[in-house]
């Protein structure tokens, strides 16, 4: 029998290195302004075939891109360094302070520079968001170089923080050429160096990481196969680096085919993987993170067919554009904005109720924060977003009607994360939650 | 579990918080002279913490299938240390 204590060892320590509740929270609460005001630019579409390449569209995807998945991303972090990797962020509150004060600052500047085609807004907010999430970057390095724990999901961790390192690199010199910098040379391989960079390396190569922990522990599942965790976010780094040689080199063509398959497949595994972990759960309670998991890797699944399949479904270069198009919305609104609305769901009560414990305040229940009612609803509604989303493809005037669902789809998040801060600042108070709930609302 | 002086819980088909929930429960009715046993999917690292300020000794050991064995009492309980010692 081990002695009292005995089962401590540093990650348990590393728990106790978690920031204050306020630290994530600043971040989880102004994400989703940034994808209501991602809907505005979409209003002034309509009258032409939509393209990705469309001021408006540009715009509305780097309000989601950075405001909404980067802002939650980097707030997600500053908990899972100490808690999931036993990293040390020092000072916490001082650097999600000035970290926070860049994204939010470049996440609004940029994109209205974009929209606008003014360069001063430009250059102002690709200075703030290179500022804020290289320090971010830096910090996160070295906390995680630093970290005793180690394994597939911390991997993925680093591997996305290179991406997003390289993600903003390529952004700041593809912003320049926007503001009509005689010093950077054009060129449009540039913007899918990046994007790839930015939603498969950071984006995707964090989820796949994350998901590796938290799909198993959330959901009852079995765990993920030992050497799809080992080679998956190798392999998709790999093919990263090698969709980048276009920027260095014309005589990159026949590499880039290959290239693309393996990104498309090695998504298309591990959403496969996912959802058929999640048919394997132990607990079947419906659940509505669950639910956003399964929008997320279904869309991620049909993402990937279709890159897979792109020359038997648009043979016609005419139909490209929408075929881009579709890929972005399955891989932005249908794939990561539904699991990080789905993780919100969990990762918010969870901390709420986890910093009460540790205040000593008893009696809080972690389905008080949020209401189910409340949670359900925007599922639906960010189930109709990504639907109408679509149909602007083929019905461009339809992107009104797109635009103010998703802006009330999260509106709704908004207000459900405000309701979980509120309940959490009155419990801690000493009240018991101003906020009635119904008898049978007990589960998120 | 029929051992004298240790009461059982499993939380392992349950997600967190739950399990976490649950034992603390538990634990606000344990009675002198018992100890909790918990079985449980994962290592609870932010359990851990929780139990040292509230009083309460555990120790933890590897359980098959893939799980983990939690014992816990009062650490001023002599009687109840000896009880998860037997377990």
């Amino acid at each position: 029998m081990p002695e009292p204590g005995s089962g401590m060892n540093s990650m348990a320590l590393s728990f106790q290195n978690a920031p204050p509740f306020s630290v994530p929270m600043r971040f989880f609460l102004t994400a989703p302004l940034f994808a209501i005001l991602a809907a505005v630019p979409l209003l002034g579409v309509g009258e032409l075939p939509l393209s990705r390449w469309q001021p408006a569209v540009i715009a509305a995807t780097h309000f989601l891109v950075l405001g909404f998945m980067t802002m939650v991303m980097v707030g997600a972090l500053f908990q899972l360094i100490p808690v999931l990797c036993g990293g040390v962020i020092p000072r916490p509150r001082l650097i999600a302070g000035c970290v926070h004060a860049a994204l939010t600052a470049g996440a609004l500047l940029l994109p209205f520079g974009l929209f606008s085609h003014q360069p001063f807004p430009i250059y102002a907010g690709a200075s703030a968001l290179a500022i804020g999430l290289l320090v971010f970057v830096l910090v996160a390095c070295v906390a995680l170089h630093r970290a005793p724990g180690r394994g597939p999901s911390v991997g993925n961790i680093r591997l996305s923080l290179i991406s997003l390192f390289v993600t903003v690199c390529l952004g700041v010199y593809i912003a320049a050429q926007h503001a009509g910098n005689p010093w950077v040379q054009a060129g449009v391989h540039g913007a899918e160096v990046h994007l790839a960079w930015g939603l498969i390396g950071w984006a995707g190569l964090l989820l796949i990481g994350v998901a590796y922990q938290v799909v198993p522990m959330f959901q009852i599942t079995p765990a993920y196969p030992a050497s799809l965790q080992r080679y998956l976010g190798p392999v998709i780094f790999g093919a990263l680096l090698v969709w980048s040689a276009q920027l260095v080199t014309p005589l990159a063509g026949p590499l880039l085919e290959p290239a693309a398959t393996v990104l498309a497949g090695a998504l298309l595994i591990f959403a496969g993987t996912t959802l058929w972990l999640q048919s394997r759960r132990r607990r079947r309670v419906a659940d509505v993170t669950l639910a956003f998991w399964r929008l997320g890797m279904g869309s991620l699944a049909l993402a990937s067919l279709l890159w897979l399949l792109r020359d038997l479904i648009a043979p016609s270069a005419a139909a490209f554009p929408a075929l881009g198009l579709a890929w972005g919305i399955l891989a932005i609104a249908g794939c990561l904005q539904a699991v990080i609305c789905g993780m919100l769901y969990k990762i918010v009560p969870f901390l709420a109720w986890l910093q009460l414990q540790q205040a000593g305040v008893k009696g809080a229940k972690m389905h008080e924060f949020i209401a189910a009612g409340g949670a359900q609803w925007q599922l639906r509604l960010h189930w109709l977003s990504v639907l109408l989303l679509l149909v602007t493809l083929a019905w461009p005037r339809g992107a009104v009607p797109a635009a103010l669902i998703f802006a009330a789809n999260f509106a709704l998040l908004q207000y459900n994360l405000l309701r979980a801060a509120h309940t959490w600042l009155v419990r801690l108070r000493g009240g018991t939650g101003l906020v009635q709930r119904a008898p049978n609302s007990g589960h998120l | 579990m029929n051992m004298t002086g240790i009461r059982a819980l499993d939380v392992s088909a349950l997600a967190p918080p739950e399990p976490m929930e649950r034992i603390l429960a538990a634990l606000e009715s344990l009675a002198p002279g018992e100890c909790l046993r918990v079985l449980h999917r994962r290592e609870p690292w932010p359990l851990f913490p929780l139990l040292e300020q509230r009083g309460f000794a555990h120790a933890m050991r590897p359980y098959d299938p893939p799980g983990f064995v939690i014992l816990i009492w009062r650490a001023d309980d002599g009687k109840a240390a000896e009880a998860a010692r037997n377990a």
